[in-house]
């Protein structure tokens, strides 16, 4: 999911990075401060996800988050992916700050799709809460990929050709991811169902 | 309400299978042997990066001085070139694993320049002038046999140096973002805060 650095154009970074910005400072005008010490724990999740590694056949696969952080911040998981991120880079060395702002973008934007997308229907129970829950981690890994394979192309080869590759290399991140916010979302449903329908967006 | 949600982050921990010094990114590290530059890259999780794209390149010219693909075992080796080590040239080793991931290691001169010397004319230290009286300077072949030999046993622990500089994740560092995380928000908060206060 990071791209490292050195890999893209510059068109790509500076419009990536952009965006970002853009992304981040409304991002910051939804942050809710009275729930600030959830965005940040939160944030400190995402953070060490990237480190957890679930052997999956010859390779492993390593957790991102990034759907669970969109149903539960909304437009604050814009800053809060950024500064994951950003930490990351400087302590883990995935992806790099050159390549920050466009890593951030392509995280943070399914991120937000699957909260207004799939948020809704966190407020039902059970079956419908579970699915929508799968559904989220699901899709946002799959239209990271997507928008990955936009950018890797536009700076390299062949769209339909990078986008099969990155697509099929991630689909068992996306059903893990899945599955991982699916039991999130359940367990906090049982522990704290209030973050669920809160409804900042 | 924070108890709670501290509990499911040590949920988060104790799925954690791998210690954390491995992470997903490709690490690239090389060192040399007998004349021949070894390259090993490796994903996060250790998987070792097989049929990626390597390129060895000039840092400061920016040119490619030789291309090729790491094996099963992720691994790539090249006769040091004559004119980069007359030049005494570092150089940028670049590996390029697919789907986004790049790794890079810059092998510097002093560490490749530890091959043999190109001829015994360093002065013998007095105590062996009688000796040098004896017998000759060591034959070629016996030269050419300690030099393999060596190679041979500091293959291994030059391999085991080279991958220990390559940065790996630990412990403090996954400690050191979480702190700086808080600390963010308790700036946040802080200075929400008092702007709270003072329109009061």
């Amino acid at each position: 999911m990071h791209i490292s650095e050195g890999v893209l154009s510059t068109p790509i970074l500076l419009g990536g990075a952009i965006l970002t910005g853009l992304g981040t400072a409304i991002g910051l005008k939804h942050l809710d401060y009275d729930k600030i010490m959830n965005v940040s724990i939160l944030t400190a999740t995402f953070f060490v996800a990237s480190l957890i590694h679930i052997p999956i056949g010859p390779g492993s696969v390593h957790l991102v988050l990034s759907g669970m952080m969109g149903i539960l911040l909304g437009w604050a998981c814009f800053p809060a992916i950024l500064v994951a991120l950003f930490l990351q880079s400087i302590f883990f060395q995935y992806g790099g700050l050159v390549v920050l702002g466009t890593n951030t973008f392509i995280m943070a934007v399914p991120a937000i799709c699957c909260f207004y997308l799939f948020k809704p229907w966190l407020q039902n129970q059970g079956k419908k809460r579970n699915f929508a829950a799968f559904l989220s981690g699901f899709t946002a890994v799959f239209l990271s990929s997507i928008l990955m394979a936009i950018a890797l192309a536009a700076s390299d080869q062949g769209f339909i050709k990078t986008a099969q590759i990155v697509i099929g290399a991630h689909i068992p991140m996306m059903i893990i991811e899945g599955l991982v916010t699916m039991f999130t979302i359940s367990f906090l449903a049982k522990v704290q169902p209030e973050t669920l329908t809160s409804t900042t967006p | 309400m924070i108890g709670k949600k501290l509990l499911f982050i040590l949920m988060v921990f104790l799925l954690h299978p791998t210690p954390p010094s491995e992470a997903h990114r490709l690490r690239v590290f090389a060192f040399e042997n007998g004349g021949v530059i070894e390259t090993e890259a490796v994903f996060s999780g250790g998987r070792p990066a097989q049929n990626a794209a390597i390129s060895i390149e000039d840092p400061e010219r920016k040119t490619v001085i030789l291309t090729g693909r790491t094996d099963t075992h992720g691994k790539f080796s090249f006769p040091l070139p004559n004119s980069v080590k007359e030049n005494e040239k570092d150089l940028n080793i670049v590996v390029n694993g697919g789907n986004g991931h790049r790794g890079q290691w810059l092998l510097q001169a002093e560490d490749y320049l530890t091959g043999p010397p190109p001829s015994l004319d360093t002065s013998p230290p007095p105590r062996t002038v009688i000796s040098n009286k004896e017998s000759p300077k060591p034959s070629p072949d016996l030269k050419k046999i300690i030099d393999n030999a060596l190679d041979e046993k500091l293959a291994p622990i030059k391999r085991m140096l080279s991958e220990s500089r390559s940065h790996k994740t630990t412990l403090q560092d996954v400690l050191g973002g979480i702190g700086y995380i808080i600390g963010l928000a308790g700036l946040a908060a802080y200075f929400r805060a008092k702007g709270v206060g003072k329109k009061d």
